[in-house]
């Protein structure tokens, strides 16, 4: 990696590859994601301006900002997962009907994550989580309750590996306050 | 019927005898007993999910395996700036830690790979970024190097197997 300056890490590692991604300022990559492959000690650019993806690397997740084009879209809000051996979208969320999409969850295969409300004040608006299963295309999870992996909760923070979720499962207004761990399987 | 009962009885009494007299035979089932239970505690640490809370100042970390449970070890002092935690998705779950300078937080940082007992496997000063690989065995990290404009900059990156 002697002229990439690499920024946001990502590092693929499964049976079938094992890849790091990253993104370079370097002009030459017109700042397009970078695939560095471990086994092969070669690099390539990828098409792709995201470098959200699953954790086996099938699918890759593309936030508005990221689109190159909003092709498919009707509005500007375009967050798309897409499959890489195919090109094609598997779906389109043109609407924040789900919240903001967070990321993928760990281990667990091809499910996504979407947070509505967690950043609301209004007491009123619980926190809302939708779990997203990208083989089946639907919602296959949809709990209330503030993930609070990795957040601040009673002014402390929580770390988990990926494939667990910490919830905060108390209702507003309800005590006691009660921590609760999930785990994704596969 | 009494030959049957006195011939139980020896079968019984005679290794019981043997064991009870014998301080080697008794050591080795103390031995075998201990562990047994060592070999479970070193599974159930394995097979749990590993919780890091940080503390409100950041400088402080304590490890769980239960929400509910005392902290199996904690990692800190009063000088400490933990910027961030990582926890790999190995099934010994290591913990990266970044600590951050508190005058010059924009700058590099010193990374601390621990593993779940909370012994340090490897420090890396001068990191800008790192991530695990999603097996969780390995990391990659950009190191940085002061820039003209102040600002740190990546400048070389390194690859560390823990497998």
């Amino acid at each position: 990696m002697k002229h990439y300056y690499p920024f946001q890490l990502n590092w693929i590692k499964n049976e079938q590859i094992n890849t790091i991604y990253f993104r370079s300022n370097d002009i030459q990559t017109d700042f397009a994601v970078v695939a560095y492959d471990v086994n092969q000690k070669s690099f390539s650019k990828t098409p792709f301006a995201a470098n959200s993806f699953s954790p086996d690397g099938k699918y890759l997740a593309v936030r508005d900002y990221e689109a190159i084009s909003y092709d498919g879209c009707e509005k500007k809000y375009c967050f798309k997962i897409v499959q890489l051996a195919t090109g094609k979208v598997v779906e389109y969320f043109s609407n924040q009907e789900l919240g903001e999409p967070y990321g993928w969850i760990g281990d667990s295969g091809h499910r996504y994550l979407f947070k509505k409300n967690y950043r609301s004040l209004n007491a009123s608006e619980p926190a809302e989580n939708f779990i997203y299963d990208v083989e089946t295309t639907a919602i296959i999870d949809q709990f209330e309750g503030k993930i609070i992996n990795a957040f601040r909760h009673n002014n402390v923070d929580y770390f988990v590996s990926k494939e667990y979720l910490i919830l905060n499962s108390y209702e507003y207004g309800k005590y006691p306050n009660g921590l609760k761990l999930y785990r994704y399987e596969k | 019927m009494n030959g049957v009962s006195s011939i139980s009885l020896i079968s019984v009494f005679i290794p019981y005898t043997i064991l009870i007299n014998s301080k080697k035979a008794m050591t080795y089932i103390r031995l075998i007993f201990i562990s047994f239970l060592l070999l479970q505690s070193i599974d159930i640490l394995a097979q749990s999910p590993l919780i890091v809370k940080r503390s409100e100042q950041h400088s402080q970390i304590e490890f769980f395996t239960d929400l509910d449970a005392a902290p199996i070890f904690e990692y800190g002092s009063e000088d400490l700036n933990i910027f961030t935690v990582e926890v790999s998705n190995a099934p010994e779950a290591l913990v990266a830690l970044v600590e951050k300078d508190k005058n010059y937080p924009y700058g590099s940082s010193h990374l601390t790979v621990f593993n779940r007992t909370g012994t340090i496997l490897h420090q890396e000063d001068s990191v800008l970024e790192f991530s695990w690989n999603t097996v969780g065995n390995a990391l990659v990290l950009t190191k940085g190097e002061k820039n003209p404009d102040g600002l740190d900059h990546p400048k070389s990156w390194k690859i560390i197997d823990f497998s």
